[in-house]
């Protein structure tokens, strides 16, 4: 959906091994014991189709799933991300979870300006970063938030030539430029 | 219906510009009040916000808002609900919107919810749901729990539900894009249906101009068959004791009563009361037509009169399984 298309879903539980991937892509972004609390009491769907996009899903809405079958539903729960070739990419939808669990080592906070430019859809350049010391930070996926904590997207860390920037993956500003 | 226009009809579609039949079925339902009522579609109405409580404390929201310089007034009975009377910043475009903590909503379209009144041990479904705002009020209102099933058959508009239901942090809406007629077929017990009915749009006047002449007589005929099919179909869905709300925001009362009164025909429905303290009556007769007089319980809402745009709810409970 991230993309703005209509993707016809086949509905069903993930294999092991996409459940293994799945997990692994949380805990890229919050701890294991977050990432348990995220789906104790729930279950994870899978949505196979053009993309395949993951879903948790409550009891109540499970048994909801199961009366409805053989139709399969549009959208169901909370919509995890879409995993593709092994990598689960998160949605926009659980930025807020993530984002008030996320680990230090991927939590970059912006200024007024960064975040008004990464809302939208542009890169960042270090001087947009705050209070952070990006020496210790890896390259890789990143939150960003801005100066009150809330999540407004992935990114992904890069540093070359002695240049830090995050390249904007997904941001809310989605939502107005794809969303309506 | 009407064929027939007077002059009075065409003085009134001229000055106020409307197709003529339109003004003659407004002359035969709002008599000596035409003008009046044909004054305040005219009339602009405040943008209003609906603060979202699964993300943020109602105040919390309204106080970063005035920081940025919003001018807020509150609405009667609405506690989570503003009317926004000044905005420094694109009320579609803050980071607040982004974020989820409100929703451009009109005061009638939140009203309608709160008559349905969905609680969080309850199974809710929401037939005609994209692009969401009723949706996301009925999950606020139900805290995330219990279930919602929203349906759509539009592909273009459930895209906008469900990235309003990501953005508003629903988490219990199963959404289905199919024909809310066919609902039935999924064996569903609900405990509250809301049926915000596909309709002419007559009462959006005051927003959008275009409407006084875009209508046609046949399109109140043809929007009728499927308000019946689906005011049909929603009954079915209902456990007994489960109630129904039908909503338009619609004038025509072959849109509305006439639907209503099908419905009490052909279903085991009751009109029970909206206990809301204002809006008119629903009408029990117009245009040489008589119809249950328990739809005096039905409200009306027209912007002359209640200061928000057209609409008419009507609540039903379903009395056998």
């Amino acid at each position: 959906m991230q993309n703005g298309k209509t993707n016809r879903l086949i509905f069903g539980p993930p294999s092991e091994e996409e459940t293994r991937y799945i997990r692994q892509g949380l805990v890229a972004f919050i701890s294991e014991e977050a990432v348990n609390r995220l789906l104790e009491k729930n279950r994870l769907l899978l949505g196979r189709g053009r993309r395949n996009e993951v879903f948790i899903v409550s009891s109540p809405l499970w048994m909801l799933y199961e009366q409805v079958l053989p139709r399969h539903p549009y959208f169901i729960g909370i919509f995890l991300g879409e995993l593709r070739k092994g990598e689960l990419l998160p949605s926009l939808h659980v930025l807020h979870y993530l984002s008030s669990n996320i680990k230090p080592e991927v939590r970059i906070l912006t200024d007024d300006k960064g975040e008004q430019r990464f809302l939208y859809g542009h890169s960042l350049a270090s001087s947009e970063f705050v209070g952070k010391d990006l020496s210790f930070v890896k390259s890789g996926p990143v939150v960003v938030l801005n100066a009150k904590a809330e999540g407004l997207g992935y990114g992904h860390l890069t540093k070359s030539g002695g240049k830090t920037q995050i390249k904007n993956r997904l941001d809310l500003g989605w939502y107005l430029r794809r969303g309506r | 219906m009407i064929r027939v226009t007077s002059s009075d009809a065409h003085r009134l579609a001229k000055k106020y510009g409307y197709k003529a039949f339109m003004v003659e079925r407004y002359l035969a339902l709002f008599k000596d009040q035409t003008d009046q009522f044909l004054q305040g579609n005219d009339q602009e109405f405040p943008k209003t916000i609906r603060v979202n409580t699964l993300a943020i404390p109602i105040l919390e929201e309204k106080k970063r808002l005035e920081t940025k310089g919003f001018d807020l007034a509150s609405i009667d009975g609405l506690a989570y609900a503003f009317q926004v009377l000044d905005s420094p910043l694109a009320l579609g475009a803050t980071t607040e919107y982004l974020v989820g903590h409100y929703m451009l909503q009109s005061p009638a379209s939140m009203w309608a919810v709160e008559v349905l009144g969905p609680r969080g041990d309850q199974l809710v479904v929401d037939m005609c749901a994209a692009p969401g705002g009723k949706t996301t009020l009925i999950a606020q209102l139900m805290e995330n729990q219990g279930a919602i099933v929203a349906t759509d058959i539009s592909r273009n508009r459930i895209r906008s539900l469900r990235s309003n239901l990501s953005r508003m942090r629903v988490e219990n809406s199963l959404v289905m894009r199919m024909d809310a007629a066919q609902l039935p077929d999924l064996g569903l017990q609900a405990d509250a249906v809301l049926l915000d009915a596909p309709c002419t749009g007559e009462g959006l006047i005051p927003l959008d101009p275009s409407r006084k002449q875009s209508r046609t007589p046949a399109d109140y005929t043809t929007l009728a068959q499927v308000q019946r099919k689906l005011i049909v179909a929603g009954a079915k869905l209902l456990r007994k004791g489960g109630v129904m709300v039908y909503s338009t925001c619609s004038f025509a009362p072959e849109e509305n009563e006439e639907i209503i009164d099908f419905a009490l025909q052909q279903c085991p429905l009751r009109i029970i009361s909206t206990n809301l303290p204002f809006g008119d009556s629903g009408l029990t007769s117009f245009f040489g037509h008589e119809v249950d007089a328990s739809l005096r319980l039905a409200r009306r809402f027209y912007p002359y009169k209640h200061g928000m745009e057209g609409f008419f709810i009507c609540k039903m409970e379903k009395q056998t399984a």
